[in-house]
């Protein structure tokens, strides 16, 4: 599972999950995608 | 009956533990008859290493916190850790005393955050040994005779149960992080956005951190993600949970962004025990404080781990507003007060929004109105333009006032939890809005406000709430001002001159309180009186 969707998945723990948070919290994962930009395979790890 | 010889000022403590309502803990004078003295405790702690043991609080303090709580998973929990880090004899008594309920807790967070102060300032230094997990058992029981005796210093019940509430409320915030992160990120940050004032708190972060916040936010989720759903022992053995924090970071393309990011978050050793030691320790506090401040510990070998999960949480979902408030704290402009009354003005239209949303399409016969629409429906007397409430649910026979609040107790109370402090802070800042929410009840009922559709005479029962941003301890001690403070419940002319409607105890609500009811009123319909007649203590009105 991606960081992104295990992410969605905390969010969603309850049964009636609150859909405004989620809202917010796809909002901030997805700049989370954007500002913590993965290494690609070719580039060394520190 | 006991068969080991207990102090009787230990029983006199367990007894007053017991009338407070909190959880008693097994000590070391429970299984040994007696207590360690400091230097004794710093002695077996100087046998280990400070990295060995600071894993080993680690592991238990991610444990705790990702097994779901249950009374009866939760004792099995607590005995299971006893066989985990006591000897066997050891293991029995704690087990015993546990099974038949003469005790409630072994192992806690605030025990642990004891534990790892106590490992940096007299473990040893180097690479953890095999055999550094053997004196945690006695280390863990040792601190909780210390911290019961600190707890129930006080020898008035009462000052104990306010002291225990708010130092337990300044370790832990004890909310959902999944639930303050998307809140605070809209306050901060998406509300924050296009507002006059709030749209430099994007600026200020960045001065005051070198790190803009979005990403200070992002490399929170980051952290924690490498700890979240571990929920046994065997998974944390591992080498992957000593390298889940920097086998993530190194990933990440922009290292200077990750070293950024980690001195805000994380410390060596050293940085903490200088952090531990005078001038720098506070006299008032254990040192707690640097750890909610920094929850990751950098340990010699390039392995990072949370000294604390719940205090990562909190760091992660509220770090940006304390560091947000700490810089505006020492702007000498007074812009501490500027900021604190932005998030209030946000936490208002976030909270109204979410009444909105709640009330506007669900399937019950409730409606909220916010004040915009109290003020438009209102003919109130010359000179008050103001309603002395911020929001009205109105159901078919009952209304519930809503007087919203950003206060908070002082992190120096929270830490010292000294009862006269906490009165003087009460009175100020919480009482007050009690008495705004006994003005309401009145000015309504004599007509000066009103809300589309409201027929005071249809009005049976009337329900003050007490809306909050941030917890409010809640023990009997501590609503005590509260409660003296409020309009006498019972029956009140509302609208008419007979006695018609039924005035309640105002109620306090969090802000996580009200985004769990949105989902569950808009799917059910429930009404909110119903939910809150049903919390305990709370009679059916007649």
């Amino acid at each position: 599972m991606s960081m992104k969707n295990y992410l969605l998945t905390v969010m969603q723990m309850e049964e009636l999950p609150n859909q405004h948070m989620l809202g917010l919290f796809q909002e901030l994962v997805t700049r989370f995608t954007e500002v913590i930009q993965e290494k690609s395979a070719d580039e060394p790890m520190s | 009956m006991s068969d080991l010889w207990i102090p009787p000022d230990y029983i006199r403590r367990q007894q007053i533990s017991r009338q407070i309502g909190v959880l008693t803990t097994v000590t070391w004078s429970d299984v040994a008859g007696s207590v360690l003295t400091d230097t004794e405790l710093q002695s077996i702690v100087g046998a280990a290493t400070a990295g060995g043991l600071l894993r080993v609080i680690s592991l238990i303090s991610t444990l705790l916190t990702n097994v779901g709580w249950s009374p009866y998973a939760h004792r099995d929990q607590q005995c299971a850790a006893a066989r985990e880090l006591c000897s066997a004899d050891v293991a029995g008594t704690v087990e015993q005393l546990l099974v038949t309920q003469r005790r409630d807790v072994f192992v806690h967070h605030a025990q642990l955050l004891a534990a790892a102060r106590l490992a940096i300032l007299y473990g040893q230094p180097g690479s953890a040994r095999p055999s550094d997990g053997d004196v945690i058992g006695k280390v863990l029981l040792a601190i909780n005779d210390s911290l019961q005796r600190e707890e129930l210093e006080q020898a008035d019940p009462h000052a104990s149960a306010i002291m225990v509430s708010l130092r337990g409320l300044g370790l832990f915030r004890n909310e959902q992080w999944r639930y303050l992160m998307p809140r605070y990120f809209d306050l901060l940050v998406t509300r924050a956005r296009n507002h006059p004032i709030g749209k430099d708190f994007a600026p200020a972060f960045y001065s005051a951190t070198g790190v803009e916040m979005e990403a200070y936010i992002c490399f929170a989720l980051l952290y924690l993600s490498a700890f979240q759903g571990i929920t046994e022992a065997r998974q944390l053995e591992s080498r992957a949970f000593l390298d889940a924090i920097d086998g993530i970071v190194r990933q990440v393309r922009d290292q200077d962004l990750v070293r950024r990011c980690q001195a805000l978050f994380s410390d060596d050793l050293e940085g903490f025990r200088n952090a531990f030691t005078p001038p720098n320790a506070s006299t008032r506090t254990p040192g707690h404080h640097r750890f909610q401040e920094r929850p990751l510990v950098r340990l010699p070998g390039g392995v990072t781990l949370p000294i604390s999960l719940p205090l990562l949480h909190e760091k992660a979902s509220m770090g940006a507003y304390w560091l947000l408030h700490e810089h505006y704290r020492c702007d000498p402009t007074k812009g501490i007060r500027k900021f604190t009354s932005t998030v209030g003005k946000f936490f208002q239209d976030y909270l109204s929004d979410l009444l909105k949303r709640t009330y506007a399409a669900g399937p019950g016969d409730e409606r909220y109105y916010d004040e915009a629409s109290i003020k438009a429906s209102s003919h109130p007397p010359r000179g008050r333009n103001e309603p002395p409430f911020d929001g009205i649910i109105l159901g078919n026979d009952s209304i519930i006032l809503i007087e919203m609040g950003t206060a908070a107790l002082t992190a120096d109370l929270l830490r010292t939890g000294d009862p006269a402090e906490f009165s003087r802070q009460v009175n100020a800042k919480v009482v007050k809005k009690i008495e705004q929410l006994n003005k309401a009840f009145n000015e309504i009922g004599q007509g000066f406000w009103r809300a589309p559709g409201l027929e005071l005479r249809r009005i049976s029962h009337i329900y003050p709430v007490l809306a909050l941003l941030h917890p409010y301890p809640l023990t009997s001690a501590t609503w005590q001002p509260l409660r003296s403070a409020a309009q006498e419940p019972g029956m009140y002319p509302f609208g008419g001159d007979i006695l018609s409607a039924h005035l309640h105890w105002p109620q306090l609500i969090a802000a996580e309180e009200w985004e769990m009811l949105e989902p569950l009123v808009l799917d059910t319909g429930l009404s909110l009186p119903q939910v809150r007649l049903k919390r305990p203590g709370q009679k059916k009105p007649s």
